[in-house]
């Protein structure tokens, strides 16, 4: 059984993040690297107690099944700090044209 | 007279949008659930903690599941609650999901926990790593309320 490689891990993680969330990206990265940089290392962690006989096939199911629960709760999260950002940008747009609108204007309309 | 019937639906429906409340893509902050949150963050914290400090300890028999499932019921009774508050809540469906995968964690701790009661393991890596997880976890869901509150 080969060992798992932590670095090579952590950047298909951090890739297929990043290509399935590209618009959200620069909002979320910050979260998103350094939780996945800790899981990477808790799978590789869990692979190698499972190796060393330190735990037992049963424990590292469930050790993974909760770095799996982790890592959807991290990505519902990056979800929503993408949403929060768009409506952010979308809310700025409507500010400005609100603002242009009536000063074209010369009273309130909008 | 066509192209103008088609310019004005469209200054109508932008002035619609504009003049209306700001728009909302994901819900707005919930006090009762972040403080909701932090309460479980801590009680997951302290039950990780006491077994770890049990093994350091050398009080491996205090780690007995049996001492520990009314505070599993409690957690998952929080948790529970919590989520059936933001099920009521628009838009909330990310935080939902994030207790769904939170209830998840905690089912699957207790599972660990009542396999060998966390005693026969010599070191506490087992724990470190599940703490490390649960950690992951809860920042996740904390920086989500953070940005939440950020937007009040």
């Amino acid at each position: 059984m080969a060992a798992l490689d932590l670095d090579d891990l952590f950047n298909k993680m951090v890739g297929a993040a990043k290509s399935s969330l590209t618009a959200q990206w620069p909002a979320i990265s910050a979260l998103a690297t350094s939780s996945l940089k800790t899981l990477a290392q808790n799978f590789v962690d869990v692979e190698a107690m499972l190796a060393a006989g330190t735990i037992t096939q049963a424990q590292a199911s469930l050790m993974i099944a909760m770095q799996k629960n982790s890592l959807q709760t991290v990505l519902l999260s990056e979800e929503g700090l993408g949403l929060i950002a768009t409506q952010d940008a979308i809310n700025a747009v409507i500010g400005v044209v609100k603002d242009s609108v009536n000063t074209a204007l010369g009273f309130t309309l909008l | 007279m066509k192209f103008n019937s088609f310019r004005l639906f469209f200054l109508c429906l932008f002035a619609g949008i504009a003049v209306s409340c700001k728009v909302m893509l994901i819900g707005a902050y919930d006090q009762v659930t972040d403080q909701g949150i932090q309460k479980i963050q801590t009680d997951v914290s302290q039950l990780i903690i006491t077994l770890k400090k049990n093994l350091l300890n050398n009080k491996v028999s205090a780690n007995e599941y049996s001492n520990f499932d009314k505070t599993y019921s409690s957690i998952e009774g929080e948790v529970e609650s919590l989520n059936i508050r933001c099920k009521a809540l628009p838009k909330y469906s990310q935080v939902v999901g994030e207790l769904n995968a939170l209830n998840g964690n905690v089912v699957l701790l207790e599972k660990l926990h009542k396999i060998d009661d966390f005693k026969v393991l010599r070191d506490t890596a087992v724990l470190n790593t599940t703490l490390s997880t649960l950690e992951v976890q809860f920042t996740a869901m904390v920086t989500l309320q953070n940005a939440l509150k950020a937007e009040k």
